[in-house]
């Protein structure tokens, strides 16, 4: 037996998953030099202002007053992962909001360096085509053990996390703890 | 199972976009001609910025009448080629 409860609104999913598509195309696919890959830049800057923007009036989950940043909780999913504990949170998980505010710092370092390498006060900037690079590299990073992370997760708690991306529910096992 | 292979894949795709920009960087250029290509091209007008090689050719980011260009330079430092980004 599983409950089902709502946890990712409409504007959470298809935020993430358009941020996925256009990530991807921006770091693997655009020539940066080229016009698409700016435009592409400027509507993840402009996805990553509307999830601030949601993250003040979104629906519960969706608050980043629900997933501050905690380090002690943090720590303590880690002991539970160390330890198999099966622990679950509703909303994100303490690690999983640290990684979301990284993502979203880098997000933006990437794509506001990215546009100052358009004006002419930055145009052929060496530190700010570095900073550029060095922001999508942190970012892919990031993105790996984002995707990793998320798998394990999913293991360790049975709760399927990227179906609840799509689906908006997350599907809880009836023998797991409910952390909050 | 399924689990490795996506992680695997997308290292893998983000190693490829990794390289294909590293390519970009190509090799340095010799000190002595770069401030010579500054030089020459300050003295036409240009606020370098920055030069490096692209695809076997001298090439200069610079701002000219709050103009932003690429310049592209034949063998003897002459302007093969001015790119304006619009
Ligand atoms: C196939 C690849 C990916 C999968 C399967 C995936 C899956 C997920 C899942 C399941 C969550 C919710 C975690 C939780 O339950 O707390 C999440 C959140 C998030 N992911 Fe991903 N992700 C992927 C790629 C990416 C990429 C490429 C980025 C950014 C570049 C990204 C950025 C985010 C952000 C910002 C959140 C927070 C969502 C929010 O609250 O708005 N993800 N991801």
């Amino acid at each position: 037996m599983t409950t089902r409860t709502k946890v990712w609104d409409p504007v959470v999913r298809v935020f993430h998953w358009t941020l996925v598509t256009l990530f991807a195309a921006n770091a693997v696919l655009t020539d940066p030099e080229h016009k698409i890959h700016h435009y592409v830049g400027y509507a993840i800057a402009a996805l990553v202002l509307l999830r601030l923007a949601w993250g003040l009036v979104g629906s519960r989950y969706a608050r980043f007053a629900s997933f501050p940043p905690n380090p002690r909780a943090a720590l303590e999913q880690l002991a539970d992962v160390l330890t198999g504990r099966r622990r679950i949170h509703l909303g994100h998980t303490p690690l999983g909001a640290l990684m979301i505010y990284n993502l979203l710092l880098a997000l933006a370092v990437i794509t506001a360096s990215g546009y100052a390498m358009t004006t002419v006060a930055f145009w052929g900037v060496k530190w700010m085509e570095e900073l550029h690079e060095a922001a999508v590299t942190w970012a892919e990073i990031s993105v790996l053990v984002h995707v990793a992370a998320v798998i394990w997760e999913s293991r360790r708690t049975g709760v399927n996390l990227p179906r609840a991306m799509v689906t908006g529910y997350k599907e809880v096992p009836e023998d797991v703890m409910i952390a909050e | 199972m399924i689990a490795r292979t996506l992680i695997a894949s997308l290292a893998l795709t983000l190693a490829l976009g990794g390289a294909a920009r590293a390519e970009d960087a190509e090799a340095a250029l010799d000190p002595a001609k770069e401030a010579q290509v500054r030089d020459t091209l300050s003295q036409q007008g240009y606020d370098v910025r920055s030069v490096g090689m692209e695809d076997g050719r001298i090439e200069v980011y610079a701002v000219k009448d709050g103009a932003m260009v690429e310049i592209y330079l034949a063998d003897d430092l002459s302007i093969a080629e001015v790119k304006q980004e619009d």
